[in-house]
């Protein structure tokens, strides 16, 4: 892919885009995201987040250290999800953060194919030497989208996530770089 | 084959919606297509409600392969008879 610093993105899977989110994909069915407990009960981000919230966030994407990336189902055009991912040139150190706002499409390995296309533009276009990511101790499956992809637990933040009743719970850190991407990938296509 | 063994891959079976016949011994969440994020959720769940207990995180952490369901359910019930 032909990008450069502070261009868009837009990336392809099988099932799915990632392209910029804009202020147009911020409907009515995005917001009631954040009114659905279950999809928020791993995000740390107040419930009823609304349109000023967006408009604000939006303007802090610049292509370059902060992305902003929705996930766009093909079939459909529908926004069902996002990405937020913040990159540090000065380290090339890049930290990602999903959400699947779109029930539906939750087990139907989302993240694993739309994470994989991210880490191929970090690695490949943005020139990122590792990938980090956190997720609460509570969150199995988010647990299970890191180890499948090879992401390795690097440490424990202790007590630094807190749940929507107020319980503080642990931070799982995992962290991949390029080389295990490359040669996860070597691995799989023997 | 032993019965621990087998039983765990009975639940994994269970949790992920397949035959057991389809989990080997030395399967795991990186061998089994069926084995995804949401399988990965009832397969702790389906190990919670063997031992009756919610399981903590450090333990959670742990589950990659048949193996380490079945150390989790033998450990549960070795501590059911520690009383």
């Amino acid at each position: 892919m032909n990008w450069t610093p502070g261009a868009h993105v837009s990336l392809e899977t099988d099932s799915y885009t990632i392209r910029n989110l804009t202020g147009a994909d911020i409907t009515p069915g995005v917001l009631d995201w954040f009114k659905d407990p279950e999809v928020m009960a791993h995000v740390p981000l107040p419930m009823d987040l609304d349109r000023k919230y967006f408009s604000r966030y939006l303007k802090t994407q610049d292509n370059t250290k902060i992305f902003i990336l929705a996930i766009v189902e093909r079939a459909t055009g529908t926004v069902v999800g996002y990405y937020h991912v913040g990159y540090i040139p000065e380290f090339q150190g890049a930290r990602t953060a999903v959400i699947i706002g779109e029930r539906a499409h939750w087990g139907r390995n989302i993240v694993v194919e739309t994470r994989s296309a991210l880490i191929d533009f970090l690695f490949n276009d943005v020139n990122a030497r590792k990938i980090v990511g956190a997720v609460n101790e509570a969150n199995a499956p988010a647990v299970y989208n890191y180890k499948i992809q090879g992401f390795q637990l690097e440490g424990i933040r202790r007590k630094e996530g807190k749940m929507r009743d107020g319980t503080w719970v642990d931070l799982y850190q995992f962290g991949l770089f390029k080389r295990e991407w490359e040669n996860q990938k070597a691995e799989r296509e023997q | 084959m032993s019965l621990s063994i087998d039983k765990a891959r009975r639940l994994i079976a269970g949790a992920l919606n397949i035959d057991s016949a389809e989990v080997a011994d030395d399967a795991s969440m990186f061998s089994l297509d069926a084995w995804d994020s949401l399988g990965h959720m009832n397969v702790v769940l389906g190990i919670e409600a063997e031992l009756g207990r919610s399981l903590t995180a450090e333990e959670i952490i742990t589950i990659e392969f048949v193996q380490d369901v079945e150390n989790l359910i033998a450990d549960g019930s070795q501590k059911s008879f520690d009383h």
